[in-house]
């Protein structure tokens, strides 16, 4: 089967198919990134403080464009905080002003306190671009994979190894 | 009489079909025929722009952050989009499983040959068209079961391969008249008498048992039995 790889074009074509399988897969997340305007429109609930609405594992759609209405108070936002590389869930629970400069302030359903102790140090609310998106829709349990690969590093070279295998050796 | 090294899967219709696409264009290129590349190439481009469409906005995205890039990333994935769609045109309605286009560099005949298999049925089936050079078009559709070139460990026989090729398509034949046998001789020539003396006994033995045979096939146990016994 190896032997096919010495034609050059056949070898090429292969390649591509590889290629092509990835490239489709990352230009359809950025499809759905423009889309929705939002840098990372999918999500995966890493923590439990929104439990009972998320679980851990959950997969998030977000929407981060606002053609009607303003977020308002009481939707679920995703939100990053500087300094911070994990975004984070929460709910939108007080809003004081308009626009882009309304000062937001969140929590999350399990969570005893608001978040200022997550915010940046000196920083006690959030803005409307600090949000990268809403809520609105989910799946649940689904996104568990990621937590364990991102929990068991190890994991992702397997997978990756078993992909690359599969698809170079066959063609169908 | 040559027979491949490599054994490929005689259970894996993939394999028998990628193995003989392989083995198609050495054939007529050795007859004589100069391939066109065309297809293929035009396929590799689509291919390949598409695919340093997305490196790019790899690059960007991960450099300068998506705020900054939107705009570009949103042509990029209409762009991508685009010559993905033109690329699945291209493999459905235009190359149509192509394996073959050459010219005949002694007469001038165009031969394309498209080959297809159906799930679940070990035939390779060809499409082929001749355009001579009048520009007169012919097509032909040739059905053949792959264990005609393959016995049952899997290697491939090139001898029968060809003569099926001659066979059954005229612009080949003409190329290559040595192997040009009609239908109905050639079954005879095809099957090779591969069986062990081992086998050989077993078989004598079983007709004389009463168990009746037929043709070159063989009724013993062993594990290309199955396979063989199907040949009628």
């Amino acid at each position: 089967m190896l032997s096919t790889l010495q034609n050059p074009r056949q070898a090429a074509a292969q390649l591509l198919n590889f290629g092509l399988i990835l490239s489709t897969a990352f230009m359809m997340w950025k499809g759905l990134s423009v889309l929705a305007d939002s840098p990372s429109p999918i999500v995966v609930v890493l923590s439990g403080s929104m439990e009972p609405a998320f679980q851990r594992g959950d997969l998030l759609f977000l929407w981060n464009r606002n053609f009607f209405e303003e977020t308002k108070v009481g939707e679920i936002v995703v939100y990053n905080v500087k300094g911070k590389d994990i975004p984070i869930v929460h709910r939108l629970v007080r809003k004081f002003g308009v626009g882009d400069d309304a000062k937001l302030l969140t929590k999350g359903d399990n969570n005893v306190a608001d978040d200022t102790e997550l915010y940046a140090r000196g920083q006690d609310y959030i803005e409307r671009k600090d949000i990268i998106g809403s809520v609105v829709a989910y799946i649940p349990f689904v996104g568990y994979v990621t937590i364990l690969l991102s929990e068991h590093p190890w994991l992702k070279t397997v997978m990756l190894g078993i992909m690359g295998l599969v698809v170079v050796l066959q063609r169908e | 009489m040559a027979v491949s090294q490599e054994r490929i899967s005689v259970h894996s219709l993939a394999d028998l079909k990628n193995t003989t696409d392989d083995a198609l264009p050495t054939y007529l290129n050795s007859l004589g025929f100069k391939q066109s590349h065309t297809l293929t190439d035009t396929r590799l481009a689509l291919g390949y722009s598409a695919f340093a469409i997305c490196s790019a906005t790899f690059y960007w995205d991960y450099k300068f952050g998506f705020e900054n890039t939107k705009q570009y990333t949103t042509i990029a994935v209409i762009i991508y989009t685009i010559l993905n769609s033109i690329l699945t045109f291209w493999i459905w309605g235009v190359e149509k499983g192509t394996v073959y286009i050459g010219t005949s560099k002694t007469t001038g005949e165009k031969i394309q040959i498209q080959s297809k298999t159906e799930k679940h049925v070990p035939k390779y089936c060809l499409t082929v068209t001749t355009t001579d050079k009048n520009g007169r078009k012919k097509r032909k559709i040739v059905k053949k079961e792959f264990k005609d070139w393959f016995d049952a460990k899997g290697h491939f026989h090139t001898k029968p391969f060809q003569r099926m090729l001659a066979g059954s398509v005229d612009a080949i034949g003409r190329a290559d008249p040595k192997n040009a046998v009609k239908e109905g001789e050639k079954e005879k020539v095809v099957v090779e008498d591969k069986r062990s003396m081992d086998e050989k006994w077993a078989s004598l033995l079983a007709e004389s048992a009463g168990v009746e045979e037929n043709g070159a096939s063989t009724a013993t146990p062993s594990k290309g039995g199955k396979k063989r016994g199907k040949k009628a």
